[in-house]
């Protein structure tokens, strides 16, 4: 039996380590995703995330993309999650994206190597695992992990007295193996969004990392700063700055505090000024660290709806302003 | 010249380690344990290191600790801030202790005793039946019953960690704890690297925890000759394995029948008495010693402060009388004044019960008495 595992099947479990081969030959870079020729592949992991976490599920396949498409989607997806720094956005993301691996799993047991892909899968988690085909009893137990891995990495969902051990060895359905691979591929996704360091994003990246958030927090409605990057004001300026408009001050305050409410970098937030056309790197980093609060040790709270008014900034039609015309 | 018990047994055990310090066991990769000392102003010192053996020892001699621990981990830094200290790996230490095994005998010994008058109590008080002082310790006494139900904890964990976790027989050290149980250490085997997590799910494995009807195959939903050869049978690996073997035994039919019986008898209460079987057959060990890597252990052969024996190794613990075996002092008589202590057995003699009264004890006896805060030197 071949150790690799397919490359189509590897498509769709594109957290594995070695499904960065896959990727590393396409040439296409982070700074590309604010390119407009490769907006399609912005949109296709922004319409991922928005699918993981809105229907629990990745988008439906096969849609217009190419199996190769699908796959970066997941990269995208990831890297807009990362870029929101939202911990409950990146565990939903995480887990549905978990939970769909498992699906294709369990549709791969029906194959001929579906236990072998399944152990195979499992050892690029990381774990000591070997294909068994054992009866004890009447039950058939279809996979051998470590007893330390186990133990060390066991399901939130499982308990280890479920599972002969014998000699340093636990043994498992195929169903509980898929379950303690579900568990360690959401860990795997999670940790490698928590990982402190990440690429300085596109513009065009961070604009729909804060409409992902703004949109899942809304759905959520437990987060205060919920609103910040879903208001039409703040998207409008945002636009407008892309654009290459020279933005007020206060336009360029609200951008920047209601992205830094909403979670963005400090990175990020100041890459998006660089369409501005006085853009000074030194002043724009100077002043948004200012905003968040890394620089004077204050914290600006992006500005509330009456002073945005009071801007002649607020935009009709705005959800917030429940039956009132204007902000104020 | 009277002396205070403090100084009585800081004097003995000083001699101990002056003259055994030799047997002390100085654990593997010395230079990168944590060492602690318990002394006899009840300061605990920690993060202490030795470079080898010979600084163990040494340190046993000068400081004539009243308890000496050793960390359970190996670290880059062990004389670091905890957090700095870099964990490497960590034995596997397990506290079996009679106190935490709920036996009928605690009932005879166990007992309340005021810190203002002396007066013992057999009953659950909230003050003092003579004094009404609410000034109450409670004192939690240790028989023979008690360490043989310790020790049959001792046997299964065994049991659990060579069948089911592969555990070599000499990678297990087994030792009377020095009190009122048992310690195992696990050393130098693939568990080493278990984070605290991974211990925790150890433990709950020991215990059974997790386990139902389901796991054995059964359910309330579906007919029961439908789930017969689902049961499990008692040569099967694991917790099935166990709890089938403990059904067959206590009936002349095979394990599935034993189960099958049992479960048309009583489907409401099977849940409870599959519950009552895995406790019986579940190991009591002290979850917070397993799972903690940064806990220190008493080091093997040293006193307990608790009672001046022995943690004494054991091969095997069958055969055993700690009572005996970890006796660390000799017989020279000391007078001694009591308020009160109940009945022991030290060295094959039994001693007391004692109340309000002078009288002469062996050096043994004397010192277990003083280390329980029950005999002053006179």
């Amino acid at each position: 039996m071949s150790e690799a595992l397919d490359p189509s099947l590897l498509m769709q479990l594109p957290f594995l380590s070695e499904a960065k081969a896959l990727f590393s030959d396409n040439g296409i870079t982070v700074r590309d995703l604010g390119d407009p020729a490769h907006d399609h592949l912005l949109q296709a992991g922004r319409r991922r995330l928005e699918s993981d976490l809105f229907e629990g599920h990745p988008p439906s396949w096969p849609f217009e993309e190419t199996r190769g498409d699908q796959a970066l989607s997941f990269l995208v997806a990831a890297l807009i999650a990362k870029v929101t720094s939202d911990r409950e956005l990146c565990s939903k993301f995480a887990l549905s994206e978990a939970q769909n691996a498992a699906q294709i799993l369990r549709q791969h047991l029906y194959r001929s190597d579906g236990p072998y892909v399944l152990t195979r899968v499992l050892r690029s988690l990381g774990f000591q695992a070997s294909t068994v085909c054992l009866c004890f009893g009447q039950a058939t137990y279809d996979v051998a992990i470590d007893g330390l891995d186990l133990l060390n990495r066991i399901a939130p969902e499982q308990h280890p007295s479920w599972f002969p051990f014998v000699r340093g060895e636990a043994y498992l359905r195929a169903a509980d193996a898929i379950q303690l691979a579900r568990s360690a591929i959401a860990r795997l996704i999670l940790e490698r969004l928590n990982k402190s360091d990440g690429p300085v994003v596109p513009a065009a990246v961070s604009r729909v990392a804060l409409q992902v958030s703004s949109s899942c927090r809304l759905v959520n409605r437990k987060d205060p700063l919920s609103t910040y990057g879903r208001k039409p004001c703040v998207l409008k300026a945002m636009d407008r700055l892309v654009a290459g408009s020279n933005l007020s001050q206060f336009e360029r305050f609200l951008v920047a505090s209601s992205l830094l409410a909403a979670g963005a970098p400090v990175a990020s937030v100041a890459e998006l000024f660089k369409h501005s056309p006085d853009y000074d790197e030194s002043i724009t980093l100077y002043q948004v660290n200012h905003i968040a609060g890394s620089r004077g040790g204050r914290r600006y709270s992006p500005p509330s709806c009456n002073k945005v008014a009071l801007h002649g900034l607020c935009v009709k039609g705005c959800p917030l302003l429940r039956g009132k015309e204007d902000g104020l | 010249m009277t002396s205070s018990p403090q100084e009585f047994l800081k004097k003995a055990f000083r001699a101990y380690y002056f003259k055994n310090v030799e047997s002390v066991e100085v654990p593997e990769e010395v230079e990168k344990r944590e060492f602690g000392l318990l002394n006899f102003d009840n300061a605990m010192v920690r993060h202490l290191t030795c470079a080898n053996a010979g600084e163990v020892k040494a340190l046993l001699v000068k400081e004539s600790p009243r308890s000496a621990y050793c960390s359970v981990a190996y670290y880059e830094s062990p004389g670091a801030p905890m957090e700095e200290k870099g964990l490497i790996k960590a034995d596997l230490a397990f506290d079996i202790d009679s106190d935490d095994l709920h036996l009928p005998c605690a009932a005879k010994h166990d007992f309340v005793i005021c810190e203002s008058c002396h007066t013992p109590t057999k009953d659950d008080v909230d003050r003092c039946p003579s004094c009404a002082s609410t000034k109450l310790t409670s004192i939690h006494w240790v028989c023979n019953d008690c360490i043989a139900a310790a020790r049959e904890e001792v046997l299964k964990l065994q049991d659990f960690l060579e069948r089911d976790f592969g555990v070599l027989t000499s990678q297990i050290r087994t030792y009377f704890s020095g009190n009122r149980g048992f310690h195992l250490s696990v050393v130098g085997s693939k568990y080493e690297v278990l984070d605290q997590r991974g211990r925790t799910e150890l433990v709950e494995y020991l215990s059974g925890k997790g386990l139902s009807i389901k796991q054995l195959g059964l359910s309330k939903r579906r007919p029961l000759n439908e789930q017969y050869y689902k049961l499990p049978t008692a040569d099967e690996p694991g917790w099935r394995g166990r709890v089938a073997a403990a059904f067959q035994s206590s009936t002349s039919v095979n394990s599935r029948d034993a189960i099958a019986k049992a479960f048309s008898e009583q489907p409401d209460g099977f849940e409870a008495l599959l519950a009552k079987t895995v406790d019986k057959l579940g190991v009591k060990v002290d979850a917070g010693v397993t799972t903690d890597t940064h806990r220190v252990f008493r080091m093997g052969m040293t006193l307990h402060d608790k009672s001046g024996l022995i943690k004494k190794r054991y091969q095997n613990v069958i055969h055993t009388d700690p009572f005996v075996d970890a006796v660390a002092f000799g017989s020279d008589p000391v007078k001694v004044s009591i308020d009160y202590a109940p009945e022991f057995s030290l060295m094959g003699l039994a001693f007391g019960p004692y109340r309000r009264q002078v009288c002469d004890l062996p050096t043994y006896a004397a010192v277990y008495l003083m280390a329980k805060d029950m005999a002053v030197p006179v």
